[in-house]
């Protein structure tokens, strides 16, 4: 059974414990602000102006240019509700940062964490030393500890400066003569100018990622040392690798056919049978290697295991909390993920999570309500002809269980009759339950006129 | 009338994905040197869509060009770069379900070759053949007109490409299969009274490919005809049989053929003359014959005796002077025959006459009136089950040449369906025939209020029902709109706002 699985299950025993602190979580909404963006954003201009004043006068123009763009781009995300600020997640995984960076006398002003809103099991971090862990990684993980070891690896890339060396060993080769005499031989000839400029790009960006992977192997050196700094137990961390290998195989907790077989709606098979793949060319194992930004998770594990065999590093899993806690965290960032889609106008996405919670949390009215809300959304937009603003298109997944290609599946190929009828007759199922606002009540009942 | 699909220049490869992948964005739209952009089909099936640009001078002769493939939901399938010469355009592209196959046109040694390539874009094997004909000549062009740029594809087993050709205005039939590696060209030339043989790809399996032929005697009003079908071994295109569907005064077209077990069902349309370019026909044949060619039934019914039933009719006619022209027939999941069609009369006006006039015998008054999409339902008996009048505005063409005003009124909905300027566009079903759906333009307003433009409409027939949908071609907001095919139940709609530089791709799903 997938690590992934035998979170969700022991999940589902935890909420039948605290339901009452889901259904709070889910009806009252999160906060979205970050209280301390103007310092924020002076911590980002003094970095900026710093780093740059540093560097060769060649350089220094494109490097605030790219270091702008940036900057621009976090604070959007962070004006448009891309990071979570609420009471309860973002306090506890703040508190295991702030402990990385206190047991390892790092100055606190130099860092920022945030927790990014997307569901790609991912975390990262910028030449600023802002650090940033998605949602989704938070679903994956099993303790404090796993956690820890994710912030301490990207706290390495900061302190190697990985970001900003990258940036500026990229500028210098663009602006080194070597490399325009390069490109000036290729242009100066007849024929074969593109393929050779062409060829010339992808040999830097392969050395770009190979230089990439061996960055990751010191960000884990690194982080390696700072985590034994801690307190936490090394002995289950490696495990984090098994799990961010299998988040990479899409494994589902539910299935899409059996959600609608439980409310009793009948669906052809047909409509979530996703469409044989094609392909055209195919990537040789070299090349993919060579695109990988990552070495592999098995290679990590084997060295990380050793490295704690070696240096054995007693501890607890959970430092600043307990398992209980770590679960509610995760219970958020599972609806989380839910009302992101939602804010991003990813409806498609929003209803196969809502239909994940739904599995778990058979009896809450929040979720029915938002799944309702849901297809609403699906049955107007189409109706209107602009599905595709809210749905993505359907595709050939990799794998049989990969059960958002059968939604996706069904939502672009089933008619507008059959969605209404969806719509219909879950409403119906679960009319005490669903307390939807009144704009969508007009909706659904405009879609029966 | 039909609204053609521009090519636009745009580069489908570097699709910059939204959030939302049935919608694409491209910042910044650059002049580059696109050649060709287009659909990849599986017979009535869209599987994706091809660009096919210049990427390099490889030397003085030769270009390197880049080909990218995506698949019908705009995801990427991956890319294959090329070598060709100067002249070179990618005409059209199939899937066969195991293969692609490219069908390119070399315009200075008037070259078209087929192109097999496998699912890995390794080249597996080709087909080329030389065009005869004087480019600067007449045959040249009307020719290239009449034959159809599509390939036509054997499922699992190939692809088959027919051409005219000097001498004689023979044509040929091309097969190439990427899986046994089967390649070759058969030539027919008209003999005896005919003049020109046309032909019509019917249904192939793994062992025959049958094609409908119509041999055509000189004569442009009082054309008679003679119809036939030929079939050919997929291994070395060997002539297996060619069978006349001339039966006593039933003279057949067929239009599709059904392999079944050890037979093959032949659905066309029935003419009582054999002037079938210029008459109107009289109804349904259904043909069945063994794989050998050997008839083994054969069953005629008209259209007035069952269509009466469904549709208004006046003295054994549809009222109100109109004809009826046939666009498709497809078989349906349900065993059933559906077919598309398109009411029409012929039609003259002052402003027509006075056009006359002034063109000094250059043109005609006459026009083509083009009325509602017709949906009829067949069974395997020839009986209609349903027949469904699908509401549009009336439309018309543009004046005839002069020679014209004589045509019969069938024989110019057949030029005018030639040219492009009927209202019905294409015929687009999925995989398991369970869902077929015909397109059409429309050019009133979708309600009393909205603006009067040109719409796209789509009839589909599933679970035994006909249903309708239609959208403005049109975006509100864009300066330029133009729809592209796309699989079954969704249009393809590519608009460019000019204050932005900005084109939009947007798969529109059909509410029906």
């Amino acid at each position: 059974m997938s690590p992934r699985i035998v979170g969700w299950i022991k999940l589902l025993f935890l909420c039948f414990l605290c339901q009452g602190t889901w259904v709070s979580s889910f009806a009252q909404g999160n906060n979205y602000t970050y209280a301390d963006l103007n310092s924020y954003k002076s911590h980002l201009d003094n970095t900026a102006a710093d780093n740059t004043g540093k560097l060769d006068q060649k350089i220094q123009k494109d490097y605030k240019k790219i270091i702008a763009d940036k900057n621009t781009a976090i604070i959007k995300q962070l004006n448009e509700k891309g990071f979570l600020f609420d009471a309860k997640a973002y306090p506890y995984l703040s508190t295991i940062f702030n402990h990385i960076l206190e047991k390892n006398s790092l100055d606190k002003s130099q860092f920022h964490f945030f927790i990014d809103r997307s569901p790609e099991v991912n975390a990262y971090s910028y030449e600023d030393g802002t650090v940033v862990c998605n949602l989704g990684l938070v679903t994956v993980m099993e303790n404090e500890s796993q956690l820890a070891m994710v912030f301490c690896h990207e706290l390495g890339h900061c302190l190697l400066k990985h970001s900003n060396n990258a940036i500026i060993k990229q500028l210098e080769k663009y602006n080194s003569p070597e490399f325009a005499a390069k490109i000036k031989a290729i242009k100066r000839q007849n024929y074969n100018v593109n393929k050779q400029l062409e060829g010339l790009l992808l040999t830097d960006f392969f050395d770009r990622r190979k230089h990439t992977r061996s960055q990751e192997w010191a960000a884990d050196s690194l982080g390696m040392i700072l985590f034994s700094k801690t307190g936490y137990s090394g002995k289950n961390v490696s495990r984090l690798f098994d799990l961010l290998d299998s988040a990479d195989h899409k494994t589902n907790a539910c299935t899409v056919s059996s959600f609608f077989q439980r409310e009793k709606i009948d669906i052809d098979a047909g409509l979530l049978r996703p469409a044989k793949k094609m392909s055209f060319g195919s990537q040789s194992k070299g090349m993919a290697d060579s695109l990988k930004t990552h070495p592999d998770c098995a290679n990590r594990k084997v060295i990380m295991q050793a490295w704690f065999d070696q240096h054995p590093k007693t501890g607890a899993d959970f430092l600043l909390s307990n398992e209980e806690q770590l679960e509610k965290v995760k219970k958020i960032a599972f609806f989380e993920e839910a009302a992101y889609a939602k804010d991003s106008d990813i409806y498609g996405f929003y209803l196969f999570r809502l239909i994940e919670n739904d599995a778990l949390f058979p009896s809450n009215g929040a979720i029915k309500t938002s799944i309702f809300d849901a297809l609403v959304a699906v049955c107007t937009h189409e109706k209107k002809h602009t599905l595709y603003e809210i749905v993505s298109s359907p595709y050939a997944p990799d794998s049989d269980n990969d059960e958002y290609a059968k939604l996706l599946k069904l939502l672009n190929t089933a008619d507008l009759k059959k969605m209404i009828e969806i719509t219909d007759i879950y409403y119906q199922n679960n009319k005490p339950l669903i307390a939807a606002p009144k704009e969508t009540i007009n909706d659904y009942n405009t879609l029966n006129n | 009338m039909k609204s053609k699909f521009l090519f636009f220049v745009l580069i489908l490869f570097s699709f910059k994905g939204l959030a939302q992948d049935a919608s694409k964005v491209f910042d910044g739209v650059k002049n580059i040197t696109l050649r060709n952009i287009g659909v990849i089909t599986k017979n009535n099936v869209v599987k994706g869509y091809f660009s096919f640009y210049e990427f390099d001078k490889v030397n003085r002769k030769t270009l390197l060009y880049r080909l990218n493939l995506v698949d019908a939901n705009l995801n990427e399938l991956g890319s294959k770069d090329i070598e060709g010469p100067k002249d070179w355009s990618l005409v059209s592209s199939g899937f066969d379900g195991n293969n692609f196959c490219f069908k390119f046109f070399d315009e200075k040694t008037r070259t078209i070759e087929l192109k097999v390539y496998d699912e890995q874009a390794n080249e597996v094997t080709s087909n080329s053949i030389k065009v005869n004909y004087k480019p600067t000549g007449s045959d040249y062009k009307n020719y290239s007109l009449m034959a159809t740029p599509e390939l036509d594809i054997n499922d699992n087993h190939g692809f088959v490409n027919y051409i005219f050709n000097d001498p004689n205005n023979a044509f040929i039939v091309s097969y190439i299969d990427g899986a046994t590696k089967n390649s070759w060209q058969k030539t027919y030339e008209p003999q005896g009274k005919s003049k020109l043989m046309v032909p019509n790809y019917l249904n192939a399996d793994d062992e025959i490919i049958l094609t409908g032929v119509s041999r055509v005697e000189r004569g442009m009003y009082n054309t008679k005809t003679d119809h036939s079908i030929l079939a050919n071994s997929t291994k070395d295109g060997s002539q297996l049989f060619d069978i006349s569907t001339e039966f006593g005064d039933n003279h057949v077209v067929p239009i599709n053929a059904i392999f079944e077990n050890d037979k093959i069902v032949i659905v066309g349309l029935n003419y009582k003359s054999a002037k079938t370019y210029t008459s109107a026909p009289d109804g349904l044949a259904f043909i069945e014959v063994d794989k050998q060619g050997k008839l083994l039934k054969s069953n005629f019914k008209t259209f007035e005796e069952s269509l009466g039933k469904f549709l208004p009719m006046e003295d054994h006619k549809l009222k109100d002077g109109y004809y009826l022209y046939i666009h498709n027939i497809v078989r349906s999941r349900n065993n059933t025959n559906v077919v598309i069609a398109e009411k029409f009369k012929k039609a003259t006006s002052a402003g027509g006459i006075a056009f006359a006039v002034i063109s000094q015998g250059g043109i005609s008054p006459i026009k083509l009136q083009f009325g509602n999409m017709v949906a009829i339902e067949y069974n395997m008996d020839g009986n209609a089950i349903q027949a469904v009048e699908i509401p549009k505005a009336a439309g018309s063409t543009d004046f005839f040449p002069s020679y014209a005003g004589l045509m019969a009124p069938y024989l110019l909905a057949k030029v005018a369906e030639i040219l492009g300027w009927t209202d019905y566009m294409y015929t687009l079903k999925n995989d398991d025939n369970s869902e077929i759906t015909f397109s059409f333009v429309d050019h009133d307003r979708l309600d009393p209020e909205a603006k009067k433009t040109d719409n796209f409409g789509q009839i589909k027939y599933k679970d035994g029902k006909f249903t309708v949908d239609k959208i403005p071609i049109k975006n509100a907001k864009a300066d330029l709109s133009h729809l592209f095919r796309a699989q079954s139940g969704y249009v393809l709609q590519v608009n460019y706002f000019k204050k932005d530089k900005k084109l939009t791709m947007n798969m529109i799903k059909l509410n029906n």
